[in-house]
């Protein structure tokens, strides 16, 4: 990794050194325990770019990005098991309580996750 | 919109998937692997310009690179397995060096272009932006390659690093998922592709250090 941005740095010119630098002591003194929640303001960054920014390839970037893709690869094999096994979900009698029950879930996670998550970190 | 793009990655994955299943794939397992890196690049492209935010493509770069190592076991044979990930390999190192930055100098020069073509078409109406963008551009093309490059690096080592367990997780659902009957793999032979997985960690984080050594002496010379 250090050689990999030495390198680029000398080639390109881009202070990544500097740049990490500065994201990991934004990371370190962000206000909110969730990166993400502060938003990025650097007009420097195009607005595409500053969720990215944002997150200053920190843990919490590399977690979200785990999660994301692994769930993105979970969700399709299960797809793909139902299509071999011919299971049509709508019709099983367990599809509409639980999927209320993933809602509630997923609902009631947005409100409490902080407090974990300010307790790992 | 943000349901809408991780259904349009799913729906990405599952048809890469539904593909490695057919006898077409382990004949042209090669020839299959070329063709993604330009379909990859115009699927990030597209949902780049849908959803505006690089964030929301990252975790898609590193789910296809996951499928892609995953599809890998429908090649017809343990050889031919290896043969495309050494590939894949390589296909990965011209892509780092050669097609990465060109595509990023296309999409630097193809708007000039284009403003210059709109200014000759309707005379007036791009000065007034070209001037603000000519200010902003040298700033934020800088941190943008940045961004774009340890993006592109941070997927690719997720993918590397989350496969071993992808593979795991397939052992576990093989019945379910037929992998036996479809790749024409029996179980007792998975614990080789996990083994070869496991194996070329490290040995691909080092290639990786040596991709950017070499994109710094190509850009040198």
């Amino acid at each position: 990794m250090m050689c990999r941005i030495t390198t680029t740095e000398i080639t390109y010119g881009w202070r990544l050194k500097d740049y990490f630098a500065f994201a990991a002591w934004k990371f370190s003194n962000r206000q909110l325990p969730w990166k993400l929640k502060e938003g990025e303001t650097d007009e420097a960054v195009g607005e595409p770019d500053r969720p990215l920014a944002c997150m200053c390839f920190s843990s919490q970037y590399y977690f979200t990005m785990f999660m994301a893709s692994f769930s993105i690869m979970m969700l399709a094999f299960g797809v793909e098991i139902m299509l071999r096994k011919s299971y049509n979900m709508f019709a099983d009698p367990i599809f509409v309580p639980l999927s209320l029950i993933i809602v509630a879930v997923c609902v009631s996670n947005t409100s409490v996750n902080i407090l974990p998550i300010s307790l790992l970190l | 919109m943000t349901d809408m793009h991780t259904a349009a990655q799913l729906v990405f994955c599952l048809a890469l998937i539904e593909f490695s299943y057919t006898p077409i794939f382990g004949q042209y397992v090669y020839q299959t692997q070329v063709a993604m890196i330009f379909i990859k690049m115009i699927l990030s492209e597209v949902l780049e310009a849908f959803t505006k935010d690089t964030l929301l493509i990252a975790p898609l770069d590193c789910a296809v690179s996951m499928t892609e190592m995953f599809i890998s076991l429908g090649a017809d044979s343990f050889i031919d397995f290896i043969i495309s990930f050494f590939l894949g390999l390589a296909i990965d190192v011209c892509e780092r060096l050669y097609i990465d930055p060109l595509v990023r100098k296309l999409e630097a020069v193809v708007p000039r272009y284009v403003a210059k073509l709109t200014e000759r078409v309707r005379p007036g109406q791009v000065l007034v932006q070209q001037e603000k963008t000519k200010e902003q551009e040298k700033e934020e093309s800088v941190v943008e390659n940045i961004l774009d490059d340890v993006k592109g690096y941070s997927a690719d080592f997720l993918a590397i690093l989350v496969t071993p367990v992808v593979i795991v997780v397939m052992m576990v659902y093989r019945t379910e998922l037929e992998i036996s009957a479809l790749y024409g793999i029996r179980d007792t032979d998975l614990i080789f592709y996990q083994t070869f997985q496991v194996l070329i960690l490290l040995s691909t984080v080092v290639v990786q250090v040596f991709i950017h050594q070499i994109q710094g002496m190509i850009e040198l010379t």
